[in-house]
């Protein structure tokens, strides 16, 4: 097919302001005015290898997120089954990286349509990062103690024995090297007046034990309650950073 | 140390003004060596390149030097200087050095940069007005490579060596 009856389709499809630029052999520039967040035009080609046509992002979209989060969180829960769906359901796939859309029968305006639905989709992700949502701060949290203390068998949700109605919840405990640790996810106000009542009622217990708190973002926090936490609260962490995954490791593992 | 000021914009959102900015731009980083590509031990992920380290400024103000380069294509890059808010998770871009692979819209000023080298800017506006921080950018034609692109952002954001200050 020619280039020219590409671009118009193109046009007809999805919108008037798409342009196509010749880049190199059988690769095309496709401009269209969808951008990242940042004013960053999404990054789109034309690509003729092996006599087929297809779409990719030459792997710059995965990149381009990696300017605001982590592209390791992209890899589990609630991220990464976004990713799958879109990829799947505008049928992308994936390679190193790489998004690609095989163009089919040569439908050409169909499959430009379709891809760039999926990396709109796929570049929301950066909303979840960004305001940390609920759902994703403990599937972090969860997925940082499950991997990174696997061998010392974290326990999510804990209660101690003598809390028979299961009143004072833990987030995780752990034991290493003979120490008890008791962690709590630190997301708002609630949760951390429920850590520091917990501690206060297993200290009038007499349970042995060693405690750290991991804020979601201490901003969001009232003062006061923070101030109260920090009377009975052994060890903070302002956030589950990835300079911060490898402190709070060391911290609990080099305990003696 | 400049007097940071926020406003809460929404549940996690602070705004820094433009005067803030200026001084954590003009803020003195110091680090060992200066830096260029070669010396950079890169880490591989999805198709591209990455290297990042932290930084502390000469006001105790902490940064984090994020350097990204695509494999399939060594224009597409970008060189980032962030701040981390203190006792925050929240991390500012304040400077972005970008090669040359995708167009970019100001989207208040309404203008285009058509695939070439830019440098994105955070500025007070783009905040205020619901835009990511970094979201206006200028072309350049003080960089045409990566190494190029990280000098320059040394120079504007006043690193520091043991051996010498780049003017």
């Amino acid at each position: 097919m020619k280039i020219e009856t590409v671009l118009k389709e193109f046009k007809e499809k999805v919108c008037e302001q798409i342009s196509i630029e010749s880049e190199g052999l059988n690769r095309y520039i496709v401009n269209t005015p969808f951008k990242f967040d940042d004013g960053d035009h999404l990054v789109i080609v034309l690509k003729n290898e092996n006599n087929k046509w297809a779409l990719t992002d030459e792997a710059h979209t995965f990149m381009h997120l990696s300017y605001m989060l982590d592209v390791k969180d992209l890899e589990y829960g609630t991220r990464k089954s976004i990713i799958d769906d879109t990829l799947k359901m505008f049928s992308v796939f994936e390679i190193d990286g790489e998004l690609k859309l095989q163009i089919p029968n040569d439908e050409f305006g169909n499959a430009l349509y379709s891809y760039i639905q999926a990396l709109l989709k796929i570049t929301d992700i950066t909303y979840l990062s960004r305001e940390r949502a609920k759902s994703t701060f403990i599937e972090d949290f969860r997925h940082y103690f499950t991997k990174r203390f696997e061998q010392y068998k974290p326990e999510f949700e804990w209660t101690p024995e003598k809390d028979i109605q299961k009143k004072y919840v833990v987030d995780c405990k752990l034991e290493v090297n003979g120490k008890i640790y008791l962690v709590f996810a630190l997301q708002n106000d609630l949760s951390v007046a429920r850590a520091t009542i917990d501690l206060l009622t297993f200290e009038k217990w007499n349970l042995k034990f060693n405690s750290i708190g991991i804020y979601e973002e201490p901003k969001t926090i009232q003062d006061d309650l923070k101030d109260k936490l920090t009377d009975v609260v052994v060890k903070q962490y302002t956030s589950l950073s990835e300079d911060n995954e490898d402190r709070i490791y060391n911290y609990i593992t080099s305990q003696i | 140390m400049a007097k940071i000021v926020i406003q809460r914009v929404s549940y996690l959102g602070v705004i820094l003004a433009d005067r803030v900015i200026d001084s954590l731009i003009s803020e003195e980083k110091h680090i060992d060596k200066q830096l260029t590509v070669a010396d950079i031990k890169f880490k591989y992920e999805r198709g591209h390149r990455r290297y990042d380290k932290e930084i502390t400024g000469e006001n105790k103000s902490n940064f984090i030097l994020k350097i990204r380069q695509n494999e399939k294509n060594p224009l597409d890059f970008s060189v980032i200087l962030a701040y981390r808010m203190a006792n925050s998770n929240k991390v500012i871009r304040i400077r972005r050095y970008n090669g040359k692979s995708h167009n970019h819209t100001n989207c208040l000023e309404k203008t285009q940069i058509k695939n070439t080298f830019h440098i994105h800017y955070a500025t007070e506006r783009y905040q205020v007005n619901g835009f990511q921080e970094d979201g206006y950018a200028q072309v350049t034609d003080r960089y045409s490579d990566l190494d190029g692109a990280l000098k320059c952002m040394m120079t504007d954001c006043h690193f520091t060596f043991n051996q010498a200050v780049i003017n």
